[in-house]
């Protein structure tokens, strides 16, 4: 039998599953789990296939659900990240959960709001706060985007542990050399159209940031202000916007085997957050950003008033690639080829936070 | 000393407790930790790092709300039931 295909959708009301085999032609759809916490993400760590959920709620806080056999039973973590009560940042929620790499296999890190980094080298049971970050020199000028000052992205160099990458709006990339220890903005050639200096050392609004792991120097980025691509891990951007409809998007995704192709979903603008024209399409670009086109067969085309957050786009890891999108009207699109035809998933869900992708494995070892 | 303690339906369903939990404390801090003993995580679900209540949650000692006693410090003396209140809430979807 072939291993099951999971899409994790995380919810404002709970979280739910997408299961299919690997021909993803027909789904079925498990959920709610976590009733009332809004589940801003969920991760497959691909080296044990355990699942993670970060959930959220106004009443009692933040916290990370693992489950050990494919989401079907999950299980509360008894340790979540938070600042220590002598902290001067406010911990309002968990935004990304994020397996670490395969050389340290004990390790998954959280970015949180108020912007911060923790880490755990236990599985989640005991978390840490990289305060190298926290407490890095250029805080004085993070100002916090429309969803608040947030860690969202954490994205890892698959040649080193040493090396890794995260984004946070609105102060911008942050890439570390030394696991962690020190912190080096990455954002020339970024644009801050918002700020009086159009091009600052930090303060860009990045929204998402992928690399694909056969290309690793190469990273992309839909950012408040545009698609950006840098080929030198993040020392220099270039701006790649050119074809889209629209500079302002929220969520951007790798092909599964071509490091060149790239997806978005551009919206009309910062003040207007839905796709143009009232018609759905996913971006895709298949030579690194030079050439843009629409993709949209199977994509509602009339009043079509979608918005897709930060989080709301993921790429499985088959061939054909299999592309998922989650609108905060609460669809599922999916598409088992490349991009090319869309089917929805589901279509009556709660606003969509976040779209991961997964494969069901018996963990501690290989695929089932 | 036993306490019984009614935590609410949403942390009951997911850290598979009783509807009533037994606890030995004196002071509400020390029922708080206990809990956390017995049922991990749970501490961190009712309260602030600082050690005092999330602002949402109410806990009450017979029929008063501990923020009009002695806070966290408020003494627990046999029979007190102590309920763990959620502030209700609506109107946002």
């Amino acid at each position: 039998m072939n291993p099951s295909q999971l899409v994790l959708v995380g919810t404002r009301k709970g979280a739910f599953i997408l299961r299919s085999d690997t021909s993803r032609q027909s789904w079925e759809i498990q959920g709610p789990f976590f009733d009332g916490w809004s589940v801003y993400h969920m991760a497959c760590d691909p080296r044990d296939g355990a699942l993670y959920a970060a959930a959220n709620s106004d009443i009692y806080g933040s916290m990370i659900h693992k489950s050990l056999d494919g989401g079907r039973t999950w299980e509360a973590l008894p340790a979540a990240p938070k600042y220590d009560a002598v902290s001067h940042i406010p911990f309002k929620r968990i935004w990304h959960i994020e397996p670490g790499h395969p050389q340290t296999p004990d390790t998954v890190m959280a970015g949180v709001e108020d912007a911060g980094l923790f880490r755990s080298a236990q599985h989640g049971v005991v978390w840490h706060e990289v305060e190298s970050l926290s407490t890095h020199e250029t805080r004085g000028k993070w100002m916090p985007g429309g969803g608040g000052l947030c860690l969202h992205t954490i994205v890892l160099d698959p040649r080193t542990p040493e090396r890794f990458y995260v984004a946070i709006s609105a102060a911008g990339t942050f890439r570390t050399e030394d696991g962690g220890a020190s912190w080096q903005p990455a954002n020339q050639g970024v644009r801050a159209d918002f700020l009086p200096d159009k091009y600052p050392a930090v303060g860009q609004c990045v929204h998402k940031m992928v690399l694909h792991p056969k290309n690793p120097d190469v990273l992309y980025q839909q950012n408040h202000c545009g698609v950006f691509r840098s080929r030198d891990r993040g020392e220099h951007w270039d701006d790649i916007s050119e074809g889209l409809p629209s500079r302002f998007g929220f969520p951007m995704a790798v092909h599964s085997q071509d490091s060149t192709t790239i997806y978005t979903v551009p919206l009309v603008a910062d003040t207007n957050r839905y796709v143009p024209g009232g018609a759905m399409a996913v971006w895709r670009s298949s030579d690194g950003g030079n050439r843009w086109e629409r993709l949209s067969k199977g994509l509602p085309q009339q009043n079509a008033y979608l918005t897709i957050l930060r989080e709301g786009m993921a790429t499985d890891r088959l061939n054909p690639c299999g592309v998922y999108v989650g609108t905060l009207n609460g669809q599922v699109f999916g598409s088992n080829d490349d991009g090319e035809s869309w089917q929805m998933l589901a279509g009556f869900l709660p606003p969509i936070n976040s779209i991961s992708c997964g494969s069901e494995m018996v963990v501690g070892g290989s695929p089932a | 000393m036993s306490i019984k303690v009614r935590l609410p339906a949403q942390l009951r369903a997911m850290y598979k407790t009783d509807t009533v939990v037994m606890v030995e404390a004196t002071t509400v801090a020390e029922l708080l930790a206990q809990l956390d003993r017995t049922t991990p995580g749970l501490f961190d679900r009712l309260c602030q790092a600082n050690g005092t209540p999330r602002r949402h949650i109410n806990i009450f000692v017979g029929d008063e709300e501990i923020r009009h006693l002695s806070g966290v410090e408020t003494p627990l003396l046999p029979d007190m039931d102590v309920w763990i209140i959620p502030s209700i809430a609506g109107g946002t979807g």
